[in-house]
């Protein structure tokens, strides 16, 4: 069983490789950052053995390849290249790893927030679909605010983010004529 | 003990590997239904919580939002420059409120849910420090590469990386802390392989991790079973 999961990885990372042990190491997340999460998790006086360390390590891998391997088929399908956030948090609701998609779409929302400081107009051609995603300004709790609201509605507030994101950026700087005021303030007030 | 899936056929040959890879989605495709089933009763309670206390917070945002609003330019990208950078720091002012908000209710929460509303505070923070600073715990040109080697032809986008980088973390955590309740039942200090087998032969949602846990589950219960049917456990 070891073997075969050695050939499979071999066959996979030809190639690439680190220092030591080069396709090995490349199958893996560090263990020392493994041992730390883990660690974090459980009280103060738990121990791990060091047999446990590795073993979740491989786990490590092995979810890193389920999800992926289910967004990778779902991409296929809808004859896309690129695997992004979304199709993993569709892949983990699959899976049964659905309590990790309501966090997760926080993290994303950060991210996507400090892309859209960079490329406002870029984003909003590159990634429609992603801008309902992004509908809350800072906060998860937004997103459950937006979540509850009707579909309609939702949309509406899709086409705002890009002036809406720009808004809020520019306030602190610039005072002058207001754009777009309207929708953001009524979008605004019935959360 | 419930036998556990097939093993893996060898895999020397990609072709090969694809083909095992896709029959095992299907067979796990299938067990899914249970588990969501199950999984939604316990799924319900921690969201109705959730949402009440990111109502709380809502209004809040709201009126800030509606104070910056009235005095706006349209877009330039001249002018875009200064106010980006203006907005940075804002933002960091306010994910740092943020922070503060979710610390001081810290005691309202319980159980794991506080644990991973303080963690994503911390990220938020971190996030917001920096683009170039360390966002994540794991390297993500690692991960890029075992992603790679499921599938060469696929590209990863970098919000990808990041979901992947987030769900690993909180992957480990509860994994260990499932763990840890067994080792604490069996009254041991020492986490230890056995604990994560039993993880994995207890739960579905671990059954694509039972081809490398499978036979040592299997001979330790066996041993159990017959040790406490002879004299009640040593």
């Amino acid at each position: 069983m070891a073997d075969s999961d050695n050939d499979s990885g071999g066959a996979h990372n030809g190639g690439k490789g680190s220092e030591m042990s080069p396709r090995e190491q490349d199958r893996f997340l560090p263990i020392a950052n493994v041992s730390r999460i883990m660690k974090k998790a459980l009280p103060a006086n738990a121990k791990i053995s060091k047999d446990a360390k590795e073993t979740v390590q491989e786990c490590v891998s092995e979810f890193i390849s389920f999800i992926t391997g289910e967004a990778s088929d779902k991409c296929q399908r809808e004859k896309r290249k690129t695997i992004n956030g979304d199709d993993l948090l569709w892949a983990m609701t699959t899976l049964g790893f659905e309590d990790y998609v309501e966090p997760l779409k926080g993290y994303l929302q950060r991210f996507r927030e400090m892309e859209g400081e960079k490329t406002v107009a870029a984003r909003d051609k590159d990634a429609p679909p992603l801008t309902n995603a992004t509908n809350s300004a800072y906060e998860s709790a937004n997103y459950a605010a937006a979540a509850a609201v009707p579909g309609g509605i939702m949309m509406h507030q899709g086409h705002v983010y890009g002036s809406a994101g720009f808004h809020q950026v520019a306030g602190g700087a610039i005072k002058g004529g207001p754009a777009y005021p309207g929708p953001g303030s009524n979008a605004g007030r019935p959360r | 003990m419930t036998s556990s899936n097939s093993p893996k056929p060898e895999k020397k040959i990609t072709k090969n590997t694809e083909i095992s890879k896709t029959q095992k989605k299907k067979t796990k495709n299938a067990e899914t239904p249970k588990t969501e089933k199950k999984k939604t009763k316990n799924a319900e309670t921690p969201k109705t919580e959730k949402k009440k206390t990111k109502n709380a917070e809502t209004p809040k945002t709201e009126k800030k939002k509606n104070a910056e609003i009235p005095k706006i330019e349209k877009k330039k990208t001249k002018s875009a420059e200064i106010p980006l950078t203006d907005g940075k720091t804002k933002r960091d002012r306010e994910i740092a409120k943020e922070e503060n908000k979710k610390k001081t209710k810290k005691p309202k929460l319980s159980n794991g849910t506080s644990k991973q509303r303080d963690e994503g505070s911390k990220k938020g923070v971190a996030e917001g420090k920096g683009e170039e600073g360390k966002m994540n715990v794991f390297p993500m040109n690692r991960i890029r590469t075992m992603i790679k080697g499921e599938d060469p032809d696929m590209r990863v986008s970098q919000e990808a990386l990041l979901a992947i980088n987030n769900a690993v973390e909180k992957f480990l955590e509860q994994f260990s802390q499932e763990a840890y309740a067994f080792c604490v039942r069996d009254r041991k200090k020492c986490l230890s392989y056995d604990h994560l087998a039993h993880v994995v032969s207890k739960q579905r949602r671990y059954d694509f991790l039972s081809d490398f846990v499978p036979e040592r589950v299997k001979a330790e219960d066996a041993l159990r079973e017959r040790s406490a049917a002879g004299t009640g456990g040593h």
